[in-house]
């Protein structure tokens, strides 16, 4: 949508020039130097500079890290389940709330609450939920007549216990941007469905899903990269336990480089998340892309 | 005992004898830094708050300004690591925990050697008196040579036990692990009370494990430098270990910290636990304790290889970055001196001053059964809690991974295997040059 | 019958309604509820649900910490990051939007991709260099990696939205482009500033990574000092319930009002995006 030529051309690119220049400001030396660091062995020492190693925390990364492939598990379970179970039930509930009822706004606006929430602050009151002796959940859980759980206190627990708290927190988030889509769409197809005799089903699955993918679309990419990113959650509530079985590589790289002191080679896994998350974006991406044309 | 300077060896004599001492105190320049600012990163825990409490005294002695930033374990330790990396002069004091982190931060030049300090009579008071310390405590702040840090408490892992309930089952207080294993199986009775609760997080279990594994006649390294855990000891540790808490502890085990122990304890729902002395005060607090007077306390029981008794002290140290050194060694000398100490130890928190133990009065007013067992223990407790690696960090939570798969009934001895190999490559890298 | 049938769906249909509510409404409540209890009554199981309230957990977050500066700075720093967020977020946005600088859009998008983590060690290096540690400067440049990728992002779309025509006009008569961008473009879309601006808000106060290491006493922020009540063998449950409430109800209050443009924001954000 460029323009034609009547104004000087300074004018465009100024536009964009502070926050650009900000954020290569902000951004260039922190990847610079995670960048160099990844080439290196540094425990922080005063008393020894760092050491180069070319690409030999890479090497280590790929082949000889146990660690770095359960971080890697734990984080294509935690996301994927997470981000696929808000994306469906986000349009259920969407397609739930896209009528007219009493008190509408009022229902919209207590949902957005999660959303809104500071994570510290809840993740906090969710582990004291899910305390496997004093909590409310197993108090719930054994009012409809289940055994207690550990939750977070159980290999086998903890991920379902988490991804329950995400699904909790950022379902509103998905809800409202499908919502949103849907209240716009236009009323014909649908007079025109119910006039073929289409039933409630079909026409949520053959008229409402299609016309609305591209917003839910988004809506699955954004929690997508923030899911890669989730550190405030896992941190307050299990720090990646027990053992490592909450720990995400966000979570790893963490640990290697706060609590092991290895920046060297935190700084190659800091790396190696980054592109995840920049390639299973470019994926999503491309699949819309693909979709579209 | 030390080698001390002519110097210091006169100070010392000075302030022994009685009525001069208080010349030599007026001879010693409390506000020889006067106007500085000083800035202490430290843990937020008990000993801190009341050093925070009593500031205004310190800077009307010395006239030096303190900034005193305090925060839990975890966040303590980020904010060390990013600060030091970064070589900040903005910090002057720090607390670390010797015999986990000693040895790792003083390899990193992260600790000023205090020695110098602590030679020069016109910067240390002559009442401050070092060797009032415990001499096992005061020596576990050495590293390379150096005095790296001062002790802020002094504590040994103790078996704290419910009084009550052992009356009421008539059975005594357990003098092997097997005895507490038995002890732990009759006093369980969920959800009420648990038999035996202790630590089971990764990075916290091999702290209290440790004692087990002593017991059982292993150790952290073989004399090769090797690690002890492929070792049979370390698998009848283990397997005694997870089995107890397995059987007769609660149900969040492999999540406990010290927080979550001392919260059973105090919430009257364990029967036994063995952990740090220091929580007396806490457990006869009648606001936040429901078992005041009912527990008791008795030596860390033994296993087939005898006992060793466990020591672990936080200290502060000065950091080399600082401008100020001479400030920040007066404010540690203020924080570690008897006046500042006492009203800790009268609260019933253990500090590292011999002498504040030999009170008659403090010593009628403490707990008997704690009092002995404390000081039985302190006279031989050594540093066993926490592993002497550089990469101790590392090694904890590799030995806490086998801990928590033995918890979680995985097969103990595949564990370890796993754990040693960890350790035996870790170390291989940062410790052997 | 059709009454009935209509009656049993519509009662079907709020009881959904109010279990999902109930749901997602529940932790606030049950935060809010916890912060009246005192630290042995939380410890008790099954959880107590008829108890004698109690004031001492807030009076005890007002006691031992400087809960009024900390809530000063969290303020503070919100409004400086957002503030200066949108001076610079905001051309860029019309920028992108208007002259199609696509790749620039993916560029600001990549920014907000690298994680927090790999920002604190360089950044404390040069905060401290340029002294700007504990500082209400610091702190709020540090957090403009935040707002700015994200009021960039909404505002694309918002702009995107403008009819052309008035600014062909105004371009016309002579406007110049930054004149149009003032004069037309920014007023127009009020809502989807409001929208930017209350995300942008809400994002920044309840970030806990960057005041942690960045910020010092001086400055601390709310999110930090939950950390406070957490000692090294002691969890004082009553206060960190009192301090998390304390610590949301500003946001709540926040949604609960201008929740319209929050939505508006996220939606259109989500969508254009």
């Amino acid at each position: 949508m460029t323009r034609g030529g009547r104004q000087p051309h300074a004018a465009p690119w100024l536009f964009v020039l502070p926050a650009f220049a900000f954020l290569i400001a902000a951004v260039a030396f922190p990847v610079l130097y995670t960048g160099v660091l990844s080439f290196t062995r540094w425990s922080a020492s005063a008393t020894e500079p760092p050491v180069w190693i070319g690409l030999g925390n890479y090497a280590d990364v790929v082949f000889h890290d146990s660690g770095f492939r359960n971080s890697l598990l734990v984080t294509a379970y935690f996301t994927g389940v997470s981000v696929v179970i808000e994306v469906v039930l986000g349009v259920g509930l969407a397609q739930l709330l896209n009528r007219d009822f009493i008190g509408r706004g009022l229902v919209r606006t207590l949902l957005i609450l999660p959303v809104a929430g500071t994570p510290v602050a809840l993740g906090l009151v969710w582990r004291h939920m899910y305390n496997p002796s004093n909590g409310i959940m197993n108090w719930l859980v054994s009012g409809i007549g289940l055994r207690p759980q550990r939750w977070l206190s159980d290999v086998t627990t903890v991920l379902p216990s988490l991804i329950l708290f995400d699904v909790w927190q950022w379902t509103p988030l998905v809800m409202l941007i499908a919502l949103a889509a849907m209240v716009a769409l236009p009323p014909e197809p649908y007079e025109a469905a119910v006039i073929d005799g289409a039933n409630a089903l079909q026409i949520f699955f053959h008229l409402t899903l299609p016309l609305v993918r591209p917003a839910v679309a988004a809506a699955a990419m954004l929690r997508l990269m923030d899911s890669l990113k989730t550190f405030d959650q896992i941190y307050i509530t299990t720090q990646g336990g027990p053992g490592t079985a909450s720990q995400t590589l966000n979570l790893y790289v963490f640990e290697q480089a706060f609590r092991y002191l290895k920046f060297g080679y935190a700084s190659a896994l800091l790396l190696v998340l980054f592109v995840l998350i920049l390639a299973s974006n470019l994926i999503l991406v491309s699949l819309r892309r693909s979709e579209k044309a | 005992m030390r080698r001390f300077t002519l110097a210091a060896a006169l100070v010392a004599v000075v302030a022994m004898t009685g009525p001069t001492s208080t010349r030599a105190q007026a001879r010693f320049d409390w506000k020889q830094a006067q106007g500085t600012e000083i800035r202490v990163l430290a843990l937020r825990v008990w000993f801190t708050d009341h050093f925070k409490a009593n500031l205004p005294e310190f800077e009307r002695l010395t006239g030096v300004k303190v900034v005193f930033e305090d925060y839990p374990e975890d966040a303590l330790r980020q904010k060390l690591a990013v600060e030091m990396a970064a070589r900040n002069k903005n910090i002057d004091l720090f607390q670390s925990g010797a015999s986990l982190e000693g040895k790792r931060f003083s390899t990193s030049g992260w600790y000023a050697d205090l020695n110098p300090l602590l030679r020069d009579a016109s910067a240390t008071s002559p009442d401050w008196d070092q060797k009032d310390f415990f001499e096992t405590v005061w020596k576990a702040q050495q590293f390379g040579g150096q005095q790296i840090s001062v002790p802020l408490q002094a504590v040994t892992q103790v078996m704290f036990y419910r009084k009550d309930l052992f009356d009421a089952a008539g059975l005594k207080p357990p003098k092997t692990l097997d005895e507490l294993e038995a002890a732990a199986k009759r006093l369980h009775n969920p959800p009420g009370v648990v038999g035996f609760a202790s630590r089971g997080r990764k990075t916290q279990a091999p702290y209290s494990w440790a004692h087990f594994l002593y017991a059982h006649g292993g150790n952290w390294f073989s004399p090769d430098g090797k690690s002890g855990l492929a070792t049979s000891a370390a698998l009848n540790a283990t397997n005694q270990y997870a089995r107890i808490l397995r059987a007769y502890g609660d149900p969040g085990v492999a999540d406990n910290g010290p927080v979550e122990v001392q919260t059973l304890f105090l919430q009257g729902r364990a029967a036994i636990i063995l952990d740090a002395c220091s929580w007396a005060g806490i457990f006869n607090n009648p606001e936040k304790s429901k078992v005041v007077g009912k527990w008791a306390v008795a030596p860390a029981p033994g296993g087939p290889a005898g006992v060793t008794y466990e020591l672990w002290a936080w200290s502060m140290s000065v950091s080399p970055f600082s401008e100020k050194k001479r400030a920040a060694w007066l404010f540690l000398q203020w924080a570690t001196s008897k006046e500042m100490q006492r009203p800790l130890q009268a609260k019933g928190f253990p500090m590292p001053r011999q002498s504040l133990w030999v009170d008659p009065e403090w010593r009628a007013k403490a707990e008997p059964s704690w009092l002995e067992t404390v000081t039985t223990q302190f006279a031989s407790a050594k540093p066993i809690g926490h592993p002497s690696a550089i990469a101790a960090a590392e090694v904890v939570d590799a030995v806490g991974t086998a801990i928590n798969g033995a918890l979680a009934g995985k097969d103990a001895k595949a564990e370890l295997e796993v754990a040693a190999r960890n350790v035996n490559s870790v170390v291989e890298r940062t410790d052997k040059r | 019958m059709k009454q009935l049938r209509a009656l049993g769906r519509g009662l079907a249909f709020y009881t959904g309604l109010f279990l999902v509510l109930g749901v997602f409404v529940f932790p606030f409540f049950w935060m809010a509820f916890n912060s009246f209890k005192t630290t042995e009554k939380l410890q008790e199981y099954p959880p107590v649900w008829v108890f004698t309230p109690t004031l001492s957990n807030f009076r005890e977050v007002f006691g031992q910490t400087p809960f009024i500066r900390y809530a000063l700075n969290s303020t503070i720093v919100a409004l400086g990051a957002v503030g200066l967020g949108m001076v610079l977020a905001l051309p860029a946005a019309y920028g992108i939007a208007r002259y199609g600088y696509r790749r620039l859009a993916v560029g600001i998008l990549v920014c907000r991709m690298i994680p927090g983590v790999c920002f604190l060690v360089p950044w404390f290096i040069v905060f401290r260099v340029l002294g700007l540690i504990d500082t209400y400067l610091g702190l709020v440049v540090a957090h403009l990696i935040i707002t700015v990728p994200l009021i960039t992002w909404i505002m694309i779309g918002f702009f995107e939205e403008l009819p052309a025509e008035l600014e062909e006009a105004a371009l016309i008569d002579g406007c110049s482009p930054w004149g149009v961008f003032l004069r037309i473009a920014l007023p127009l879309t009020r809502s989807g500033l409001a929208s930017a601006a209350i995300l942008a808000l809400i994002f920044t106060w309840n970030h806990f990574l960057f005041p942690l290491i960045l910020a010092g006493p001086k400055t601390k922020t709310l999110p930090v000092v939950v950390y406070s009540f957490m000692t090294f063998d002691e969890l004082n449950l009553g206060a960190v319930y009192a301090a998390a409430t304390l610590i949301t109800v500003p946001v709540v209050l926040m949604v609960l009002f201008v929740q319209r443009h929050f939505v508006r924001g996220l939606t259109i954000g989500g969508i254009k995006g």
